[in-house]
């Protein structure tokens, strides 16, 4: 087929959500109203899931909600050369780390400004909030 | 009772097809790979697809295998369809050998198709950066998806991981892989990215996250792939050079949060790989093996996929492209088509191809990218979404 030949036309598609966190809700909720970090706690094996889980996916145990400290360490950190749209309009050097809150047995993906510096494993962040927090980039971390 | 390729249907690897829908693609793989088998439509009692999520966004359109099984003539048949982001392609080929073993079908064809780049933004006339928002829905959407600018970024997690960890692979070993399958890729006419460039030309190459830069990176495309699988005897009938799957294991691991102990692994491709092994009696793959294609979707991931598929020590995958070990004319060819990063990459296709690749190497068929063939063995291992989290791994061989 000759290019000329081909026909397309412009779509546009928007979709709208009103985006339910279900039993994860708690720790937006917790962070949106009191600026505090939850895990939850298995019953049976005493797991600390953070991001929360409302199963223990290792043992199938019942869990509760636990508050944790805001502070934790660096697993791993990575330089971004570009910045996620949610952060494109802040000037700082920026990456995206694992970090494990201290209390928790898993790990958050969360920005960190860098401040240019190459963090390594271990370093010790502590964690700043956006005014309002709907997800997960309406928090960021900062070295301690 | 075995499974046998007995067809093999690859189309060339473009940017974009703005003159084939993904159903018009598909009837092309599938013509190429009956004719490879030299079998009629009328012989196909099944049908697997590998088709990702992601083509409900790329092609607007949800259930895509029925408007393709419609097209390609194939309404009368059964047919299932596989989605697991970049192995969609290879978990079909599992697929299609599992419904021939259970007695459900003697011939089978497995089509794997990807088509997104109709996201172009009219006002630039660029790929719009919704393509790159719908890659981006194979991460965790709620606790991954808002931190990461590229899906390249969670791979290079993995990389950095690594590189804390084992002080490798280095930026220079990730360059020689990326130079390596770039330049198989010259000698592949399917191939979309086949070019000569030197260490400094990817060292210099722009920055994507951590130590991944552009030359690292395979490039997103369309295409798709097509085989006939056949029960074994209808395989001996139908063709004398049958390649046989003689070992699968697959592997759906844990969303993003690691374990401490997998932190820089791909602990999928080490488990679905072992598993393949111990099915086909690999014991040794390194001195077993004549051929290796699988998913590189950055280079760094190729040198840590060396240590999953047992090739050598963990934190030793660099040594091997240092030595020469992986290239075309070394011990264990790794990626001689080129991979993803010298063919380019459109899920669904590429698992099929990497699969159909390792099949027209044993037979001999592989044109001027063609490889020693020695022990009559390879394997195929695709990784993919959500970030590196699945794995299937096929080894095949030609013996009888």
């Amino acid at each position: 087929m000759n290019e000329s030949e081909i026909f397309e036309i412009e779509i546009t598609d928007v979709y709208n959500y009103l985006f339910s966190y279900g039993g994860q809700s708690h720790f937006f909720r917790n962070l949106a109203e009191n600026k505090k970090f939850s895990g939850s706690k298995c019953l049976q094996c005493g797991f600390v899931w953070c991001p929360p889980r409302l199963h223990c996916s290792k043992c199938y145990g019942a869990t509760e909600f636990v508050d944790l400290v805001d502070e934790g360490e660096i697993i791993t950190f990575l330089e971004l050369a570009i910045p996620p749209s949610s952060m494109k309009n802040f000037k700082s050097a920026l990456g995206v780390a694992l970090i494990r809150l201290d209390g928790a047995d898993t790990c958050l993906k969360a920005i960190v400004y860098s401040k240019g510096i190459k963090l390594i494993p271990g370093t010790r962040v502590k964690a700043k909030y956006k005014n309002r927090i709907n997800r997960i980039s309406d928090y960021y971390f900062e070295t301690v | 009772m075995k499974v046998g390729i007995v067809g093999v249907g690859l189309l060339p690897w473009k940017i974009r097809y703005p003159d084939k829908t993904y159903f018009e693609l598909s009837m092309d793989a599938m013509k190429n790979a009956l004719e490879d088998a030299n079998i009629s439509p009328h012989e196909i009692d099944n049908v697997v697809y590998g088709i990702s999520d992601l083509m409900v966004t790329f092609v607007r359109q949800c259930c895509p295998s029925t408007i393709i099984q419609d097209y390609i003539g194939m309404s009368r048949i059964p047919s299932v369809r596989v989605s697991a982001g970049a192995v969609s392609g290879a978990m079909a080929v599992r697929q299609g050998m599992i419904e021939i073993l259970s007695g459900m079908s003697e011939v089978t064809l497995v089509i794997g198709v990807g088509k997104g780049m109709d996201l172009i933004d009219p006002k630039t006339g660029k790929r719009s950066k919704e393509f790159l928002k719908t890659i981006m829905l194979d991460l965790d959407t709620t606790w991954e998806l808002p931190v990461e600018p590229l899906a390249a970024a969670n791979f290079s997690f993995v990389i950095q991981a690594h590189m804390d960890r084992f002080g490798t692979p280095t930026e220079e070993q990730m360059a020689k892989v990326s130079i390596k399958n770039h330049g198989n890729a010259l000698d592949n006419p399917l191939a979309q990215s086949g070019q000569k460039i030197t260490i400094d030309d990817v060292l210099k190459s722009r920055r994507i996250s951590g130590p991944t830069k552009f030359f690292d990176c395979c490039l997103y495309s369309e295409g798709a792939a097509a085989l006939v699988l056949a029960r074994e005897d209808r395989a001996r009938e139908i063709s004398n050079n049958v390649v046989w799957i003689e070992g699968v294991g697959n592997c759906n691991y844990r969303s993003y949060m690691p374990a401490y102990s997998d932190l820089g692994r791909i602990p999928c491709q080490h488990i679905a790989t072992k598993k393949a092994y111990d099915s086909a009696g690999i014991k040794e793959p390194l001195k077993e093996l004549d051929i290796i294609e699988l998913h590189d979707l950055i280079s760094g991931i190729e040198i840590i996929s060396y240590e999953e598929l047992g090739l050598c020590d963990l934190g030793h995958g660099g040594t091997l492209i240092d030595e020469g070990v992986t290239a075309r004319d070394g011990l264990l060819p790794v990626n001689p088509s080129g991979g993803m990063i010298g063919n380019g990459h459109a899920t669904g296709a590429s698992g099929v191809s990497r699969v159909g690749e390792v099949a027209l190497q044993l037979r001999g068929d592989a044109g001027k990218h063609q490889i020693k063939v020695k022990h009559g063995r390879g394997l195929t291992s695709c990784i993919g979404g959500p970030g590196i989290s699945q794995c299937c791994s096929i080894v095949m061989g030609v013996s009888s």
